[in-house]
């Protein structure tokens, strides 16, 4: 059921949720854009262009997840050696979302909820969130969500899609908590229909990469051993900053501590690619070598959660790739992936 | 011969004279304004070698990755010369093992503007090099953060308190610092713990004042950290507040002279100190 | 288990025993304090849990205690903060437990086979639950032979002394104790309690002196990467197929459950798709462990 909303329409809409506290979208912080709760239309950021945001193209620098998974959340806090649970979260209402950062919280969904035993942190949190996307019409050369299955328009893990049109934007919802949101507004026409169709087309037409996906996964599963990680993996400097700003990595650390007399556990964001993630106690490390964590990450976007869940965890966001010191980009890595199996097979 | 020119053309004749194993240098990456470090090991491949403003990394920071792996040529500015010579002075590499092509730098640009580190550069220069790669450059470095000075303690604490709030703890700042380089970092000591692990502006400014401390004498203020730092943390405000004082209580900088050791590794008698009387 | 797996219940220590002279492995016996706890935990051996205390943190470890002992029984050696912790704590204080995870050595595989069991220095705590369990009077006949090689670098680190002690006179096992070292002073070693003999030589090398029919055992395998780097070419030469091995690996743990990342080898998880698995399943894994 497609609905319009006039820009009046949505405006109003926004403010009443803005005005109960509950609405968070990207706001201009520093020179980038990250989530921030909002009171007025006029702090949110969708692109970079508006508030002079430089390098920020189309979907915010800080991923979605964090309203699922933040960087630290409070596990439980502790009475003698009874674990109580934290207080209830509180329902928020994201809008500004990207089609990639829907799909992203569809994976984390499956990962975290679906694929039991399931994580009651994520659950709850999910439930008290409403996502409002808004389809991307002019994605930037870091974006790639159409070379991994995803798209610009797409509904998947979002509550409600508003896609611009000439006037106002289509909404159409994805989950029933998105159909209540969108009751009351008029059903879209078919111009507007058309119009955010022909928008679609456009958008899709910017992003030119295409994966084989198929063949990649074929090439993971034999490529453990391959030589090209060792090469890849040169210019990695191993901090997180890929991990903490991909809207699907979702590794975390586990943290006691004691604040003002009160035990507390709490779960943190952890990396990867990171020396001490997976060292053991005695000091064994399984991935002691670099280029075996740079590794890690790529067979974990690409193969690993495919084996796992059933999904690719890379949405085509582009964060990794904007943000990486050393300036790796994951699209070049998985050319040169490909193209050294293929030369491996005609060295034969 | 332009500089860049030259720098292949030599990168080029080191390797094929087996002189060195690899050429550790700069290439574009995939996206414009944006370069990467280059590890160059075959002698066709040093035509990707580039040399501009978009070069950001300190390379200093990749010489302990190959340590072990034969003698290595590094493209080296003022900067990560000095940071060279600090490693040196650690005896964290050998002199012999490293082949430094210097070149002189007039900052690196970061979507359109120069970067902070930069603009305030004094050392445009390398300090020490094997052989100069092109001219020497000079221009007046520009005198940054005169408002921060101006602020009281209280204040600066409301400054230092809102940049490092947004501190998420990738380590970015950490890894690509040529002279941070311990195996465990102080972050990651669990016994005792010293640094908490949650999202808390006490420990994220824990973490950068102790980084900034252990970097004291030691950090060349290349800017490298400041330009990691993906949540745009002002990090150079750190850095070069303890360099400043460094540079004015013992009059030294980091890796200025090869032969001058860092500020925190030597004692003078005539060294001010406030503790004996 | 309850419905947040990431929640520990209170349990409290009833006894200790150190199990070594250096004073750095404990064994913990744990009462559950809550009623009814003890009956909502089904488990079986090869599955671990994690202990937990309040403000120190959480560890995971392998049970050591069989299904129907009343008592949850670990053995921790002090090698960090939170074992030092828990090594700090005396009978009557209170812990936190939670689990069981993972999966556990195949019993169902093992019914009517010999069970060979191979291990080496404190890697043995949920082979001590496996020969509990399998003693158990109504559960001997279901299996054949019960071989044992357990060793340690000297006599004084073998585990659970009391019970080899016993094991070794029992007609229902066949215990072959060894050490890297048996030197004059090793009382363990002289069996001045009886007829507990500990050879000198390492794990491998006294597995190779074992007689077993092959065609109709499981081997389960528990202990330090080099032992078990050694341990392989010996099954392999004995005759037994990677699909009759089974291993317990360890790794880094944080959640227990698959999600917080760090223990996977490929796309397994040790703490979920493990910490059990066969060694045909880990040939088809890459070698990150």
């Amino acid at each position: 059921m497609k609905v319009f909303l006039k820009h009046d329409d949505l405006k109003k809409l926004l403010e009443g949720i803005a005005r109960e506290g509950r609405l968070f979208a990207p706001v201009k912080k520093d020179w980038y854009s990250g989530w921030a709760r909002v009171s007025s239309m006029g702090e949110i950021v969708l692109r970079g262009e508006q508030a002079q945001l430089k390098g920020e193209e189309v979907n915010s620098r800080e991923p979605a997840k964090v309203f699922v998974f933040p960087q630290s959340e409070v596990m439980f806090e502790f009475d003698e050696e009874r674990a109580v649970e934290a207080t209830e979260v509180p329902a928020v209402v994201v809008f500004g979302l990207r089609s990639c950062d829907g799909r992203a919280m569809a994976f984390l969904e499956r990962f975290f909820v679906e694929n039991r035993p399931e994580d009651p942190l994520v659950r709850q949190r999910r439930e008290k969130a409403t996502l409002i996307g808004v389809a991307c019409n002019s994605p930037a050369d870091s974006c790639f969500c159409t070379a991994v299955g995803g798209g610009p328009h797409e509904r998947k893990g979002l509550d409600v899609l508003l896609r611009e049109v000439n006037g106002g934007f289509l909404g159409e919802a994805e989950t029933e908590k998105g159909e209540k949101l969108l009751a009351g507004f008029p059903a879209a026409n078919e111009k507007d229909e058309a119009e955010a169709e022909k928008r679609r087309q456009e958008a899709e037409g910017k992003m030119a990469l295409r994966i084989d996906l198929k063949r990649l996964k074929e090439v993971l599963d034999k490529g453990f051993n391959s030589p090209v990680w060792e090469r890849l993996a040169l210019e990695c400097v191993n901090c997180g900053a890929c991990t903490f700003l991909c809207p699907t990595c979702h590794c975390f650390d586990v943290t006691d501590e004691t604040v003002r007399g009160k035990k507390k556990r709490s779960r943190v964001w952890d990396s990867c690619q990171f020396t001490l993630y997976s060292q053991h106690a005695s000091g064994h490390n399984p991935r002691l070598n670099p280029a075996a964590r740079y590794r890690n990450r790529v067979m974990d976007k690409f193969k690993y959660t495919v084996d796992m869940v059933g999904e690719l965890s890379c949405v085509g966001c582009g964060r990794c790739v904007r943000v990486c010191p050393a300036g790796i980009d994951i699209r070049v890595a998985v050319a040169e992936i490909l193209r050294e199996e293929e030369a491996g097979k005609d060295g034969q | 011969m332009s500089k860049v020119e030259r720098l292949r053309q030599r990168a080029k004749e080191l390797l094929e004279r087996q002189e060195v194993v690899v050429v550790l240098g700069y290439r574009a990456s995939s996206r414009p304004g944006i370069s990467q470090a280059a590890f160059i090991t075959q002698k066709e491949d040093a035509r990707h070698l580039i040399f501009d403003s978009t070069c950001s990394q300190n390379l200093a920071n990749y010489l302990l990755k190959v340590k072990g792996k034969g003698r290595v040529a590094v493209v080296a500015r003022g900067c990560d010369s000095r940071s060279i010579v600090v490693l040196l002075q650690e005896k964290q590499i050998e002199r012999e093992k490293v082949y430094i092509l210097g070149v002189s730098c007039e900052g690196v640009v970061v979507q359109g503007e120069k970067s902070v580190a930069c603009r305030s550069c004094r050392y445009p220069n390398p300090v020490i090099y094997d052989e100069m790669i092109g001219e020497e450059v000079h221009f007046e470095p520009e005198t940054v953060d005169d408002e921060f000075d101006q602020l009281t303690p209280d204040e600066r604490w409301e400054v230092l308190s809102a940049e490092v709030e947004r501190c998420i703890r990738c380590y970015a700042c950490r890894q690509v610092c040529p002279n941070c380089y311990c195996p465990v970092c102080f972050v990651d000591a669990s016994m005792p713990a010293l640094v908490g692990k949650t999202h808390n502006v006490s420990d994220n400014m824990v973490f950068h004042i102790m980084r900034a401390l252990h970097m004291a004498g030691r950090c060349v203020e290349c800017g490298a950290c400041h330009r990691a730092c993906p949540m745009g943390i002002n990090l150079m405000r750190f850095n070069r507040q303890v360099a400043k004082i460094v540079r004015e209580r013992f009059g030294l900088v980091a890796g200025a002279k090869p032969d001058e050791m860092p500020a925190l590794t030597i004692f003078k008698p005539e060294d001010p100190q406030e503790f004996i009387r | 288990m309850g419905n947040n797996p990431y929640k520990p219940v209170p349990v409290r220590i009833e006894r200790v025993t150190i199990e070594n002279d250096a004073r750095d492995l404990k064994s913990f016996d744990l009462r559950f304090v809550d009623e009814g706890e003890r009956e909502k935990w089904n488990f079986l051996p090869g599955q671990f849990v994690f202990l937990s205390i309040a403000g120190v943190g959480e560890a995971p470890f392998g049970i050591a205690s069989a299904p129907d002992e009343e008592l949850l029984k670990f053995t921790v050696k002090r090698v960090g903060a939170f074992t030092t912790a828990l090594h700090e704590m005396e009978e009557g204080m209170v812990i936190g437990v939670r689990g069981p995870f993972g999966s556990a050595y195949p019993f169902e595989l093992m019914q009517k086979r010999d069970v060979l069991i191979v291990s080496g220095g404190f890697s043995f705590t949920t082979l001590r639950a496996v020969i509990v369990h399998i003693l158990k009077k109504e559960n001997r006949p279901n299996y054949g032979r019960l071989v044992v090689v357990y060793g340690a670098r000297t006599p004084g680190e073998l585990l659970y002394k009391e019970e080899l002690r016993a094991w070794s006179k029992s007609p229902e096992l066949e215990l072959n104790l060894c050490a890297d070292r048996v030197c004059g002073a090793d009382f363990f070693a002289q069996g001045n309690e009886g007829e507990t003999a500990v050879q000198e030589g390492l794990v491998p090398d006294i597995l190779k002196g074992v007689k077993i029919e092959v065609g109709n055992a499981v081997a389960l395998v528990c202990g330090p990467p080099i032992m078990l780097r050694y341990t392989h070419p010996v099954l392999k030469e004995m005759g037994f197929k990677p699909e009759q091995v089974f291993l317990s690996l360890e790794n880094r743990m944080k959640c227990g459950i698959g999600k917080c990342g760090r223990c996977n080898i490929g796309p397994k998880y040790v703490c979920k798709d493990g910490p059990v698995f066969s060694f045909e399943e880990l040939l088809r894994l890459p070698e990150e462990y």
